[in-house]
């Protein structure tokens, strides 16, 4: 199980993935796709999704609805056009941080 | 696992004294209550909510330090509508209509020479609107409050109204010091208001005052979906 500090940078970049594979999504349903498509591999724990998402919402990435479920009260994200946008350019940011790190694990010890 | 009335009301109760706002008590709840119907393994109701909270937010003070932190977002969030909102009658195309309302107020205050009764009784009412306005609406929301709770539905008080409170105080406190601080130019503002000066001040006044009512309606808005939402369930 990954609950590391790795995660942390990169939880933005992971929530608007998501978000962007499917229309709108709720907390709980962010945790669960989480956790099935890292086969367990990674838990969003902590607390550390909600302020995740309350940020992107301040900042015009995501917007909200709420709606009854059950009785109860349910917010749904979606991604905003500019949300949109910015999951690529996150992406692109990820993927060039895996390769530098790549290179870097990559290199080969020096022969003594 | 399925909830039993009093086992819903009881998790109602225990997340009520940690969450103080609805924004993050609905949230939590709702959350806490899908991963208890997804839970296949047979524990007590206690142990349950105990291990979620655990395992999704790192226990109780996590809850509290969760909450603390979307306040502080959520009220970024809000000034910055507010912001939105005003600056965005000095931009095109409501940038026109600030303008011909301008012309207007100016026009009206140099031709039709306004008494100092007038002057008077219109800058501090413009001065106490968004606080009149703000208490409307708190009255609004006791009244809502009051008759959906029987619903059995927890409504709380949101991070937003608290700053459109702030908002709607703020002329308040910052012409009150004026009037015990400042007599000499207060009064003599009062005593020969130039045109330029009403105008200005009518025109920041009803501007202000626009904007704290679209920021309290986008709240509204949400509000009212919640309460149609309600009375079909």
């Amino acid at each position: 199980m990954n609950t590391n500090p790795l995660l942390k940078g990169t939880l933005q970049t992971i929530i608007l993935k998501l978000l962007e594979s499917k229309d709108r999504m709720y907390g709980y349903e962010i945790t669960q796709k989480v956790k099935e498509v890292s086969e367990g591999g990674i838990m969003l724990t902590e607390g550390a999704l909600y302020p995740a998402l309350h940020k992107l919402e301040a900042d015009g990435f995501l917007e909200t609805t709420v709606e009854i479920v059950d009785g109860r009260a349910r917010k749904y994200y979606r991604l905003t056009e500019h949300g949109g946008k910015e999951v690529t350019s996150k992406l692109k940011e990820a993927q060039a941080f895996i390769d530098q790190l790549q290179n870097l694990l990559n290199l080969k010890p020096a022969i003594k | 696992m399925k909830l039993t009335e009093q086992e819903g009301e009881l998790l109602k109760q225990y997340l009520s004294k940690i969450l103080k706002y609805r924004e993050t008590y609905d949230e939590l709840y709702d959350h806490v209550v899908t991963a208890l119907s997804h839970k296949t393994t047979i524990t007590s109701f206690e142990q349950s909510v105990y291990d979620i909270i655990t395992d999704d937010f790192g226990g109780y003070d996590n809850l509290m330090k969760l909450e603390k932190a979307s306040k502080k977002m959520a009220i970024k969030d809000t000034i910055k509508g507010f912001l939105i909102y005003f600056t965005g009658y000095f931009k095109f195309p409501k940038l026109l209509y600030t303008v011909a309302g301008i012309v207007m107020v100016y026009y009206f205050t140099l031709h039709f020479q306004l008494t100092l009764w007038t002057v008077q009784a219109i800058c501090p009412a413009m001065i106490c609107f968004p606080q009149l306005y703000y208490f409307v609406t708190l009255i609004k929301e006791f009244a809502f409050l009051q008759k959906r709770d029987k619903k059995g539905y927890v409504f709380k008080p949101a991070f937003k109204l608290n700053v459109i409170a702030a908002i709607g105080t703020l002329p308040v406190w910052i012409f009150l010091p004026f009037t015990y601080w400042l007599p000499p130019i207060y009064l003599s503002f009062w005593h020969s208001p130039h045109p330029v000066f009403v105008t200005s001040f009518l025109m920041t006044s009803v501007l202000y005052a626009l904007s704290l009512m679209k920021l309290y309606r986008d709240i509204a808005i949400s509000r009212t979906h919640i309460i149609l939402a309600v009375d079909k369930f």
